[in-house]
């Protein structure tokens, strides 16, 4: 494993608490975590612990009430709106539970997304598209429309429409919730080696086994950061068990 | 209720029309009397009024309740016997006796000040008695106390600028104070009341007689319907409060019912059709925002028919609360119209109220109206919503429907049906000209109906297509930029909601079109034959109402003419004298000219109106043609002049052989019917010994003349139909004098300036001559209508396309957020928003346009005269701006995702 000196995702004291009425909510409480490229974390947690607010934090989708965050050295504290959705369209790559494919796009469509969006010629798009397909073994599925597809397929797309193109830091909130074991596990382990291509992994899971993949594991309560260690010393996550 | 919004929007889409029938209905009955309103209208507080019908006394048959509704009950003589028509006693003696009746006549006349002069409307008699409140109601002032005290309306103050107290002068029969404001109901140009005896209404009544213009009101005295028919057997009408509050049973004509209009039934129907598409787009994404609770009812057990029932009695509901809620609105907003028409609309004609009147028994219609689309829209995506695929449902997997094979070939075989129904309508129109009366109406009768068949049946079939079109346009769309391929693909997965939209706005583009076109075909018929007594805006004068001095009339005129309008050019023409106007033995009439047409130059069903020809046949004969059978087959309009004034009646520069003609001794025409190889024939009549031209006899004397035709510019106006020098004029021995004053302002020529014109004109014989200002054709009312047509169909498309768009951005939230997460700009919603409506404003108008363009051109074939072109440019330039503006609009009015909003996992 090769560990860049600047991690990919530099969080320093984040805190994001939510007003309803007269009652504040502390999703995420003075959180500070790095991932460098090469690396895949898992984020475990009780439901309600902050997890998805710590991946939307991180991807540039919700501003922390407090706290740094850095992308690939570049902190996202005072860019614009503007600047924003191109931190996300050329550096994070979303995977989410429910895959979010537009309905509307086919595989390869859906795929070619982020670059379509990034201005880049249409031949361009296409073909890194379908270079991404083909890494997750669904090159043949490139015209179907994802209600053509099975929920593996339709995640492994999602996957692809992360990793398109060049970036390095690969979000992924609880990718294998709609999966079948075997299907969940063909997925983690298509971001395993999203990994050890060199992209800095997140994944969000309640599911010991998922996180084993993951070389570090970062344990969440009330929105702190209660423990993290490292994957492969915690022999009975490998053997099953979920929190 | 779960969904508020969605519940709201249907409602609302149903309120609309609703309130517009009820709005429709409101008006409608605002605008027909109550009994007692009619009444009061007819009668004030009287009993009764008698009217002559027939003045030499002949009996007849009215109906009860509508006197205007009368027919001839025997031929043969007259009641009077050694009377040429009834007189006001002979009248009176015929009323019950010992009756009290207050007698007003009727007649016109025309009202001076030292600065205007105004025709007017008479009536004489006691208007303002008390027993007459209620119809005439009176406003300021008294009542006049003398002959010369007279009472105005308030129309005819406001025109001539006259207030209670000034003098003003009635026709030549002297000056009159005006005492008192009078208004009657109705007020066209103006009113003027005198008593009985004052001499303008004197000299009216010997000038207008009693048949039809007197009015004899029976202030106490009842009439029984035995009554009006004893006034029946002698020739007089009644209106009478007793029969008209208990009609008889039998007796009298019955009145003519009121015709339903078909306009609106046929505008209920169209709103009826739109309503249920928009509200079945409504319905269809209702229903898909719901399938996963409907997959969730399913896999418990519930039937399909239990959600079709609880879809449709949603429907039911919604429709319902719309329609009531519509209706009551639209009688509310029919408060505001007969608001507005009692303060600002004036009390003429068409635009006149009765006062605020509701039916109320439509409002139930209106709501089972509301129901039925309710019902009707909620059913089939309820249908559809039931036979989900439960299993794919629950598992995320959301198949769009697809489009049916089997309603892509119904839809393309109703549109070969359809326009093969409309070309062959097409040809029985065209097959029709060669048939002549009756079998040419039943042809045209029968085409028409397959043409509206045919039409029904290509719009069906091109709304069946829609699904298809959507889909292939989803397909070809791969190298569109990205959102356009959002917004094609959208519309293609989403046929329930996009296909009544574009179903919606295609038929109101096709009627649209249709209406608007139909529209600018009779404008341009209407310009080609108009033939103007005046130039717009422009005013001719026509002298020769007296025989002696119109020269002096002439110059007077022109004077006047010079005063009021300094810049005006004004051009006076010389025609030979009118022997209508000539006073019995001013001038010997035993010989005055007519201008003849040969009778082989006639059309013949001029000649024998029971010749029947073709429309074909017609219009092949150039005798027939209607602006030539307008002139008529002979004239004593001939105007003299020389080629200035040739050239000013042709409107155009007049050609060699005209002018040739003016200078050689000849006669100009007009209209080539009256020329015959070069020649012209001038007939002379003794009118004094009651000879006129007739057909198939020429008089002891004629004159034959060179000819020439002269063509005249379309649009210009006629003074005469042929035209001599004054040395032919002289040697055709008839006198000529000046006829006509035309005056060219450089504006338009105002009311105020028209009547000051008249008072300039006085003659000193006190007679007024008639000022009249040219109007043009009346194509003002083509565009007026057009513009509302055009304005009601951009309301219904904007409003389609805001709900279609409504509905696809409430479908695209989940896909704002995808898209936001992979970095897309906020504005791209705009964007692909943009695209959707231009996508189903411009498919809708590529259905729409050429249905309603159809139309038109086939009811072209319904005549010979198809000069008319389709303004193509304008319809494809109209096509591509209304898709262009709703683009723009769909863009701007867009609501960009202010934030992201991350859904947070459960």
């Amino acid at each position: 494993m090769t560990l860049d000196e600047r991690p990919a995702l530099a969080m320093r004291g984040v805190t994001k608490t939510y007003v309803d009425g007269e009652t504040t909510v502390t999703a995420l409480a003075d959180v500070t975590l790095d991932v460098f490229a090469g690396e895949m974390v898992a984020v475990m947690g009780t439901s309600g612990s902050g997890k998805s607010t710590l991946l939307a934090i991180a991807g540039a989708l919700l501003a922390p009430t407090d706290g740094e965050i850095e992308v690939d050295g570049r902190p996202l504290g005072k860019l614009s709106a503007r600047k924003l959705a191109q931190v996300r369209r050329e550096r994070v790559g979303f995977v989410f539970q429910d895959y979010n494919l537009l309905p509307t796009l086919t595989s390869l469509e859906n795929v070619a997304l982020p670059l379509d969006l990034g201005g880049a010629s249409s031949a361009t798009a296409r073909s890194e598209a379908r270079r991404a397909l083909a890494a997750v073994g669904l090159r043949e599925r490139a015209s179907s429309f994802p209600d053509e597809l099975s929920g593996g397929q339709r995640q492994r797309v999602a996957i692809a429409r992360a990793i398109v193109g060049r970036r390095r830091l690969l979000l992924a909130d609880e990718p294998t919730g709609a999966l079948d074991s075997v299907t969940g596990e063909a997925v983690l382990k298509g971001l395993r080696e999203r990994a050890d291509e060199g992209a800095a992994v997140v994944v969000v899971t309640h599911d010991a086994r998922h996180a084993a993949w993951a070389d570090r594991i970062v344990y969440l309560a009330d929105g702190r950061i209660v423990d993290e260690t490292r994957a492969s010393q915690p022999e009975s996550l490998l053997t099953g068990g979920t929190l | 209720m779960r969904k508020p919004r969605e519940g709201v929007l249907v409602a609302a889409l149903v309120a609309v029309p609703a309130a517009a029938i009820m709005l429709i209905s409101t008006v409608m009955a605002s605008q027909t009397p109550t009994l007692d309103e009619k009444l009061t209208a007819e009668l004030g507080q009287t009993q009764a009024w008698v009217r002559v019908w027939d003045s030499a006394g002949n009996p007849v048959v009215q109906a009860p309740t509508v006197p205007e509704h009368v027919q001839s009950a025997v031929e043969g003589d007259g009641a009077l016997e050694g009377t040429d028509e009834y007189t006001a006693a002979e009248v009176e003696a015929l009323l019950p006796d010992g009756a009290r009746t207050i007698d007003l006549l009727g007649a016109s006349t025309f009202l001076h000040t030292p600065d205007a002069s105004a025709r007017a409307t008479l009536t004489a008699g006691e208007a303002w008695d008390e027993s007459l409140a209620g119809i005439y109601t009176l406003v300021d002032g008294s009542v006049p106390a003398a002959d010369d005290e007279i009472m105005i309306s308030p129309t005819l103050a406001s025109v001539a600028g006259v207030a209670v107290g000034d003098a003003v002068e009635l026709a030549d029969t002297g000056e009159y104070t005006v005492v008192g404001i009078l208004s009657p109901r109705v007020d066209g140009s103006g009113t003027v009341f005198t008593t009985s005896g004052a001499p303008v209404a004197v000299g009216a009544l010997g000038e207008w007689g009693i048949n039809g213009s007197m009015t004899w009101y029976l202030v106490d005295t009842p009439l029984s319907w035995s009554d009006v028919q004893e006034l029946n057997r002698q020739g007089l009408v009644a209106y009478s409060r007793e029969v008209v509050t208990g009609p008889p049973v039998t007796g009298g004509l019955t009145p003519i019912e009121q015709e339903t209009d078909a306009a609106l039934l046929g505008a209920g129907a169209v709103g009826l059709f739109a309503a249920m598409l928009l509200a079945g787009a409504a319905f269809a994404v209702t229903f898909r925002r719901q399938r996963h609770t409907m997959a969730m009812l399913g896999a418990n057990g519930a039937h399909g028919s239990s959600l079709v029932a609880v879809g449709v009695a949603r429907g039911l509901w919604l429709g319902l609360a719309g329609g009531v809620v519509g209706g009551v609105f639209g009688i509310a907003l029919g408060l505001g119209w007969d608001y507005v028409l009692l303060h600002w609309g004036g009390a003429e004609g068409q635009y006149s109220t009765w006062g605020y009147h509701v039916n109320w028994s439509h409002l139930p219609l209106t709501a089972a109206y509301g129901a039925l689309v309710g019902i009707v829209s909620a059913w089939v995506p309820a249908l559809a919503a039931s036979r989900l695929d439960v299993l794919g449902v629950l598992r995320g997997s959301t198949r769009p429907p697809r489009a049916r094979r089997w309603t892509a070939v119904l839809g393309a075989l109703a549109v070969i049906a359809g326009g093969a129904a409309m070309a062959w309508s097409a040809r029985l129109l065209d097959q029709s000209l060669d048939l002549a009366g009756g079998a040419a109406y039943a042809q045209r009768s029968q085409a028409s109906m397959i043409l509206v068949a045919g039409a029904v049946l290509a719009f069906g079939g091109l709304a069946l297509l829609v699904p298809v079109m959507l889909r292939l346009l989803g397909r070809a769309a791969v190298n569109a930029p990205l959102a356009g391929r959002i917004a094609v693909r959208d519309a293609s997965r989403s046929i329930g909601r996009t296909a009544p939209v574009v179903a919606a706005i295609a038929v109101t583009i096709a009627i649209s079109t249709g209406l608007i076109l139909t529209l600018d075909r009779g404008r341009a018929n209407l310009l080609d034959y108009w033939t103007p007594h005046a130039p717009v805006g422009d005013a001719i004068v026509e002298l020769g109402f007296a025989i002696e001095g119109t020269a002096d009339q002439a110059d007077i005129v022109v004077a006047a003419a010079h005063d009021v309008l300094p810049d005006a050019e004004v051009t006076v023409f010389d025609a030979f004298l009118n022997f209508n106007g000539v006073e019995p033995g001013a001038v010997d009439m035993s010989a005055v000219p007519f201008l003849l047409a040969p009778e082989q130059n006639v059309c013949p069903e001029l000649i024998d109106p029971e010749f029947s020809v073709s429309a074909r046949e017609r219009a092949a004969d150039p005798r027939c043609d209607s602006r030539e059978i307008d002139f008529g087959p002979w004239t004593s309009r001939i105007v003299v002049g020389d080629a200035d004034d040739l050239a000013a009646l042709a409107g155009t520069d007049p050609g060699d052989a005209a002018l040739d003609a003016l200078a050689g001794g000849g006669v100009v025409v007009f209209s080539s019917s009256f020329l015959d190889e070069g020649t012209v024939t001038v007939g002379f009549y003794d009118v004094d010994g009651g000879e006129f031209p007739d057909f198939g006899s020429l008089p002891d004397e004629s004159l034959t003349l060179p000819g020439a035709f002269q063509q005249v510019a379309p649009g210009t106006m006629r003074v005469g139909l042929a035209m001599v020098s004054p040395e032919t004029a002289a040697e055709i021995g008839w006198p000529s004098q000046p006829t006509s004053v035309l005056i060219d302002a450089d504006e338009p020529i105002t009311e105020q300036q028209q009547a000051q014109l008249s008072a300039a004109a006085r003659m000193p014989d006190g007679s007024t001559p008639w000022v009249y200002v040219g109007g043009g054709p009346r194509d003002t009312y083509a565009a007026v209508v057009s513009a509302a047509i055009m304005g009601v169909a951009l309301l219904l498309v904007f409003s389609s396309v805001s709900i279609a768009l409504g509905l696809a951005r409430a479908d695209a939230r989940q896909d704002d957020f995808t898209l936001a997460s992979l970095g897309a700009s906020p504005q791209l919603a705009r964007s692909v928003a943009a695209w959707q409506g231009a996508l189903i404003v411009g498919l809708a108008g590529a259905i729409g346009a050429p249905v309603g363009t159809a139309w038109v051109v086939v009811q072209g074939f319904s005549t010979l005269d198809r000069d008319y072109v389709l303004p193509w440019w304008w319809i494809v330039a109209a096509s591509l701006a209304l898709t262009g503006v709703v683009a723009l609009a769909a863009w701007v009015f867009t609501k960009v995702p202010k934030a992201v909003h991350y859904r947070l996992a459960a």
